[in-house]
């Protein structure tokens, strides 16, 4: 049953079967859930917000339309409702969204630095809070970029985000350096 | 998870660079941190709830519409929309049996008086038959 594709196991959902579902959760729990943490950086928060995404295809299953990848669709649901959470703080609290702009560093600045950073000696099984605080620091544009790569290619990323390949890796490549800096500071600082 | 090969071709950067295997190094280390975070079990649970109960076929939900509440509301209101012109009908029909009972006795009294004007009429002409 689990090696069913996403739109055959949403059919057979849709026919009654509610394990179906538990497969499809099964396989994107992690993935979606650390993306949405990774949106909205409180694990409480996205845990509602994870809810409300399936909650949305247990009610209107047909919300799915059989054209484009499941996958897809289902992580733009997630970013909608990220999205809804941020303008209904927003308007709560009067605060600009945009208030992490991106800086203006050039592309070949960030990709052409041959430096060896010693991130091999720090990233290690037992230093993931280095690295999720790392990512956390990045601007959200970057960071859901690099987040979603766990899960897509950068051309399924383009895709996904309606923008330019060329945007998708300008960005990434802004964040891993901005990641390496972070991380290397982590080096210095435990190194003291 | 995939390499970044695709990241550094497009970028022509070399796959043996430090750069390059920084960024793997930090695409595997993410990898492995995202793979570690799941929702609670108890918000799978809810959402597993939700799911068997709103997603039933189309055929149980139209024959769990029938409860034996419903059967019984739905019979007392189809009773009562048939009482209803019922009654009025039996009211109807009432009036129609006065309207006919009068017609009837209207009738009679007319041939009674007809009867009688007859009786003038031959005694007039019996006695006018007498003085001739």
């Amino acid at each position: 049953m689990s090696e069913l594709t996403d739109a055959e196991l949403l059919k057979n959902f849709k026919a009654g079967d509610t394990a179906c579902l538990g497969f499809i959760m099964e396989r994107y729990k992690a993935p979606l859930f650390s993306y949405i943490v990774s949106m909205v950086k409180d694990s409480a928060l996205a845990e509602d917000i994870f809810q409300e995404v399936f909650l949305k295809i247990v009610k209107t299953p047909d919300c799915y339309k059989d054209t484009g990848s499941f996958k897809s669709w289902l992580f733009t649901v997630g970013r909608n409702k990220c999205m809804d959470h941020f303008r209904a703080a927003a308007a709560e609290k009067s605060i600009s969204l945009d208030a992490q702009e991106e800086d203006e560093i050039s592309l070949h600045d960030t990709i052409k630095s041959d430096e060896k950073e010693p991130l091999d000696t720090l990233i290690n099984e037992d230093d993931g809070e280095a690295i999720l605080n790392a990512l956390k620091k990045l601007p959200a544009e970057q960071r859901e970029v690099i987040t979603l790569r766990q899960t897509m290619s950068f051309k399924e990323i383009a895709e996904y985000l309606k923008c330019p390949l060329g945007t998708v890796l300008a960005r990434a490549s802004r964040g891993y350096k901005k990641m390496q800096v972070e991380l290397a500071k982590e080096v210095a600082y435990a190194g003291k | 998870m995939q390499e970044n090969n695709e990241l550094f071709d497009l970028l022509k950067i070399n796959e043996d660079s430090a750069m390059s295997k920084n960024v793997n190094s930090i695409d595997r280390a993410l990898g492995r941190e995202f793979a570690k975070m799941s929702p609670s079990q108890k918000t799978l649970d809810n959402i597993m709830a939700a799911a068997a109960r709103e997603n039933v076929p189309a055929y149980k939900k139209f024959f769990s519409l029938f409860t034996y509440r419903r059967v019984l509301a739905a019979a007392a209101a189809v009773f009562i929309l048939a009482l209803i012109p019922g009654l009025m009908l039996k009211q109807k029909n009432a009036g129609d049996n006065d309207t006919y009972a009068y017609a009837v006795s209207a009738t009679v009294g007319d041939i009674e008086n007809l009867d009688n004007g007859l009786d003038d009429i031959i005694s007039e002409l019996d006695y006018m038959e007498g003085n001739i």
